[in-house]
């Protein structure tokens, strides 16, 4: 970057400090005391812009938002934010349009018969609390990685330190956790260590089964872009399928499903048997780590020396690894020869690829593996970094503890010592929480899904922002069941008709996106405010607010979890004079600004694992800011870009070049795991012959319930299909556009085939997207999950493939 | 008389020499041919080829043409980039520009955006692997016949023209009714205020990721919004852009900042 640049940029940043007063000012709200948000926009003709960051992915991007006379008339991208510097994907610039769907859901509605009717909130709010009085052992939440940080840290508190229950869950279980548990395997701690910075600084890219072009576009280009302006950089796409990703690289190393493990283990045998590990690195900073066959569950393990690790790696001979995953010896080698190589920066990219995998946590830590044992980590552009899907699933998720063994900051259930941590900072009586972890998704919606006299023990779900009817594995066993059970009642806070309120009891209308105040965390540890910009439609309402509405609806009733050491109301908020806001009443909910007091709560317990986060003010006026966030003696707060490292993170003590601060074995090292390759849990064989990978495309977001009303989204991918190898099509005797049934041995649909079309997979693989809520291709997939992050895996089942004539009948 | 020795006839001898240089022309050709090495047999591929396809006959698609199959991305184009015939230019030509001209061509524009800002979405099939064959008619612009202009990239630093620009249409699969969506759009700004008649208009919108005026305004624009000057090139010299339209400055107070911002 140029000097005038910078100039320009320093000038932005000073300028934007003094206008964030004005900003604050003209909401009504003064830095320092109780918010008072004003809607903004509605006058005249003039368009009214405001930051936000997307509604979509983890990438982060932030959007400028245009708003003319109460709506949002306008995207771009803004070029302010660090994350994507004005550029955003076809879904980002289409964001507006979420709001605007003929058939948002705008009141509450109650199942009657195979219909709803319309009930009033309060009706519905007295519906839920009473159920939950009832019986508050049989009631359990589940939450999603779009859950803004305030409602996250609302529910969590609701459940853990109000019902006294750990049965809340999140999506994310679905998406990231693999890649949780790999950290906390390999570090202590959760989340990345480097940041988007390393892909301006790496020379070599490799994205394990990743598709970034489609599904982290901005991220991608970032690095493609660089190679436009004549920067050299080695991209690298080990993948199972061929996509517009690997139109990009120079590398396609294409392998058989599962195998990515033998081929990290191939890399570690390289830079042993040529000696060009890195030694120092290691000897400095590393422990080596294998599982106990003793206690299969524990995920840390027990430690195993260089000499064990070096036999353990002696089978993955580059031939050896070839026979396994199908990629030629030479290429193995080629891997091995660049991570051997110190002067090249090798960041590691990877998604859904490695997480969603029976072997996730493995895979997981035998990457981070491999970056240590090679010494690239710690250096700008030398990093191993796993992408988020979701805008919140690291903020509000893996952050704030919205899953059924967490606790916000790092903590867990199973820790006394933090259960009664945070029972103090959430000024409960010691013992509220429970030590036991609650259900993970899995669990829970099996438990929701058998009836309940035999062993079904979940009676209520609550479901808020996010689509389990569409995207459980294996949705025949773990969702539609419940159609056919009495005394099950499921909640569903949403915004649009889905797969999931189709089996709803009880419909909650929800304010969305920029209809609310909210904050989000994405995959590079940034944390993200926005301001309501414009009022939800009809009765829609804040997810936030109902939860706490229903909290203290049981605080009415008599619920003594809703109370507090001093006696009141766990939600309790003051104004500046002092006086409590009863925030559960609808129109009093915005005379405060719930998400700052919410945030600025949950923002004590941030300090424990080194996660700290700055004042919510500060999110005001930033692009985000990367944890952790720490105050510097002047008053102002700098964010972290590279954890652990000594040249940027303060928590680093001693002037070390890097520290493991949260080291699982306490000494400042981080672990290298071996973990061998072994077989998926199902394989294709004489019955059900192919390779089921499922996924995303471009245009749509998941399960496509706010792409899908996008004209120009809709429009350009319109409905689920299946690819196919060309030869495989060939024998199958179909051609694109032929109907074909896609079965396994837990369900069916049939799909359009499309040959040589958005991917290609290779031969015996086929390959369905998600997101077509006419067509579920979760009611074909695989519950199987990863013992340690309990993640399904969607990549690989077994299915049959045949042609269905077009009188619907296969033969 | 003995009829032993008759004497050839003028005719007859005629005959001979024609046929001792038709043999001697078959040596030198047989001895030619030899040299060349050339199989006698090649000499019928002309007919095979002019040979009248069977009716029923379905022609095999060459590689050549494989992109513009029937199927392909490309089926409506003519064969080559460089058969593409393109129009010389009138670099001096006076536009005529009216009121109801630049409508037609924002109406025509806004029929392709969900806003204006929007990414435009793509009137045509495209290849759904590689953005590649994008820019061999949008990098510079190129006409498709006398009708169709494939305009010029406005932003070519940014390679992956698929992360933005979809299809209009499903090319693939049967259309679906489009989601019904109450979204109204910005709509474009009419044009650019001057300060007086004859003052240089000012430009009336972003600058963002439009890197290059001519690609919208030079010689191969409508009309209406076609520049009369497109050899001089330093636009913004007397075309100012306003920092108010420019996402660079939203959420900073400009007026106020310039009055009390010091500079480092």
């Amino acid at each position: 970057m140029n000097a005038r640049a910078l100039d320009r940029r320093e000038f932005i940043r000073r300028s934007a400090l003094t206008a964030a007063g004005a900003v604050i000012a003209a909401r009504g709200e003064s830095v320092g005391a109780v918010s008072l948000p004003l809607l903004q926009g509605s006058g005249g003709d003039e368009v009214v812009w405001d930051k936000a960051p997307c509604r979509f992915c983890g990438t982060g991007c932030h959007v400028q938002v245009g708003v003319q006379d109460g709506r949002v008339v306008a995207i771009a991208g803004d070029p302010l934010a660090e994350v994507n510097r004005g550029l955003l994907c076809v879904k980002g610039y289409h964001v507006g349009k979420i709001l605007y769907g003929a058939d948002r859901l705008t009141t509450p509605m109650l199942r009657r018969g195979d219909g709803h009717v319309p009930i009033t909130w309060d009706e519905a709010i007295d519906l839920i609390a009473r159920r939950i009085h009832a019986a508050p052992d049989r009631f359990a939440m589940y939450g999603s990685g779009q859950w803004t940080i305030g409602e996250g840290c609302a529910a969590n508190k609701f459940m853990k330190a109000g019902l006294g229950s750990n049965h809340i869950d999140g999506n994310p279980r679905l998406c990231m956790s693999s890649a949780v548990t790999g950290f906390l395997s390999c570090y202590g701690v959760d989340e990345p260590a480097g940041c988007y910075d390393d892909l301006d600084a790496c020379n070599v890219l490799i994205m394990w089964g990743n598709n970034p072009a489609e599904m982290h576009p901005v991220l991608f280009s970032r690095v493609i872009d660089r190679r436009a302006r004549g920067e050299e950089i080695l991209l690298i796409d080990i993948g199972t399928r061929r996509t517009r990703t690997t139109d990009h690289c120079q590398e396609y190393l294409e392998f058989r499903p599962q195998t990515d493990l033998a081929i990290a283990n191939g890399i570690a045998h390289q830079l042993l048997k040529n000696g060009s590990w890195d030694t120092d690195f290691v000897s400095k900073h590393c422990n080596f780590r294998q599982l106990d066959p003793e206690q299969p569950a524990n995920m840390y393990g027990k430690p195993m020396t260089f000499d064990e690790y070096a036999a353990a790696l002696e089978p993955y001979t580059p031939e050896y690894v070839q026979s396994l995953s199908g990629v030629p010896a030479e290429k193995i080698r080629m891997l091995g020869d660049l991570f051997g190589d110190r002067s090249r920066r090798i960041t590691s990219l990877w998604c859904m690829g490695m997480n969603q995998h029976t072997r996730g946590t493995a895979i997981n830590c035998l990457v981070h593996s491999i970056h240590l044992l090679s010494g690239h980590f710690g250096r700008p552009g030398d990093a191993p970094t796993s992408l988020t899907g979701q805008p919140s699933a690291c903020g509000t998720v893996r952050e704030v503890g919205t899953l059924s063994h967490l606790l916000p900051g790092g903590r867990t259930v199973a820790n006394e010592a933090h259960r009664r941590d945070c029972e103090d900072l959430w000024n409960v009586p010691q013992g509220r929480i429970k030590a036991a972890p609650g259900y993970h998704t899995v669990l829970m919606f099996e438990k929701f899904c058998t009836p309940s006299d035999a062993g079904g023990d979940i009676d209520t779900l609550w479901v808020q922002v996010t689509n389990p009817g569409q995207t459980l594995p294996n949705l025949h066993k773990l969702f539609n069941r419940k159609a056919d059970l009495e005394g099950k009642f499921l909640i569903v806070s949403e915004v649009y008709p889905t797969a999931t309120t189709r089996l709803a009891d009880l419909i909650l209308p929800s304010a969305m996106w920029v209809e609310k105040n909210g904050m989000y965390g994405n995959s590079e540890r940034r944390t993200q405010q926005w301001f309501k910009m414009v009022q939800p439609p009809g009765e829609a309402r804040d997810d936030c607010w109902q939860t706490i509405a229903v909290a203290h609806r049981l605080h009415e009733l008599g619920h003594e979890g809703m109370k507090g050491n001093d006696g009141e109301f766990i939600f309790t908020i003051r104004d500046e004079r002092g006086q409590i806001v009863p925030i559960w009443q609808w129109e009093r909910y915005y005379d405060v600004n719930v998400d700052r007091h919410l945030f600025e709560e949950y923002r004590r317990f941030t300090r424990y694992k080194n996660k700290d986060l700055a004042p919510y003010d500060e999110y005001v006026r930033a692009r985000g800011l990367r944890w952790p966030v720490v105050e510097q003696p002047g008053g102002t707060w700098r964010e972290t870009r590279f954890r652990f490292a000594g040249f940027d993170d303060p928590y680093v003590t001693g002037g070390a070049e890097i520290q493991f601060y949260h080291s699982v074995t306490k000494d400042d090292r981080a672990l290298v795991w071996f973990r061998p390759y072994e077989d998926p849990p199902e394989m294709p064989d004489a019955e059900y012959p192919f390779w089921l990978d499922t996924g995303r495309v471009l245009e749509h977001w998941h399960t496509g319930t706010m792409t899908g009303r996008i004209s120009e989204l809709r429009r350009a991918m319109p409905r689920a299909y299946v690819e196919l190898h060309p030869d495989d099509a060939r024998d199958l005797g179909v051609q694109r556009g032929d109907v074909v049934r896609i079965e396994s041995r837990r369900g069916h649909i049939d799909l359009p085939v499309w040959i040589n079309g958005r991917g290609s997979p290779a031969r015996g693989q086929v390959f369905v997207p998600f997101f077509d809520e006419t067509r579920l291709i979760n009611e074909v997939t695989l519950d199987a999950h990863d013992p340690f992050s309990r993640q399904p895996d969607y990549k690989k089942c077994a299915v049959r493939v045949k042609r269905v004539p077009p009188d619907g009948q296969t033969r | 008389m003995s009829p032993a020795f008759r004497t050839e006839s003028p005719t007859q001898r005629v005959i001979h020499l024609l046929l001792l240089g038709v043999m001697a022309l078959a040596l030198v050709g047989y001895v030619v041919g030899l040299r060349q090495g050339r199989p006698a047999r090649e000499a019928e591929a002309p007919a095979v080829v002019h040979a009248r396809p069977h009716p029923t006959a379905i022609p095999a698609t060459s590689w050549a043409e494989f992109d513009r199959r029937e199927d392909g991305p490309n089926r409506d184009w003519p064969p080559s980039l460089a058969e593409m015939q393109q129009p010389a230019l009138d670099w001096e030509a006076e536009p005529v520009r009216t009121e109801e001209g630049r409508r037609a061509v924002l109406a025509a524009r806004a029929a392709r955006r969900a806003f204006d800002g929007a990414p435009p979405t793509v009137p045509h099939p495209i290849d759904q692997m590689s953005a590649s064959s994008c820019v061999a008619c949008h990098a510079e612009g190129r006409w498709i016949g006398q009708e169709v202009w494939a305009p010029m990239m406005s932003h070519p630093h940014l390679p992956s023209c698929t992360q933005c620009h979809v299809p209009a249409e499903p090319t693939e699969f049967e259309p679906l009714l489009p989601p019904a969506n109450s979204f109204v759009g910005l709509a474009a700004p009419m044009g650019g205020s001057r300060a007086w008649e004859g003052a240089p208009p000012t430009v009336p919108h972003t600058l963002f990721m439009r890197n290059n005026c001519l690609a919208c305004h030079g010689p191969t624009a409508p009309e209406a919004i076609r520049t009369a000057h497109p050899l001089r090139v330093n636009c913004l010299q007397c075309h100012a852009p306003s920092a108010a339209l420019d996402p660079w400055w939203r959420g900073v107070d400009v007026r106020d900042d310039f009055m009390s911002a010091t500079w480092p």
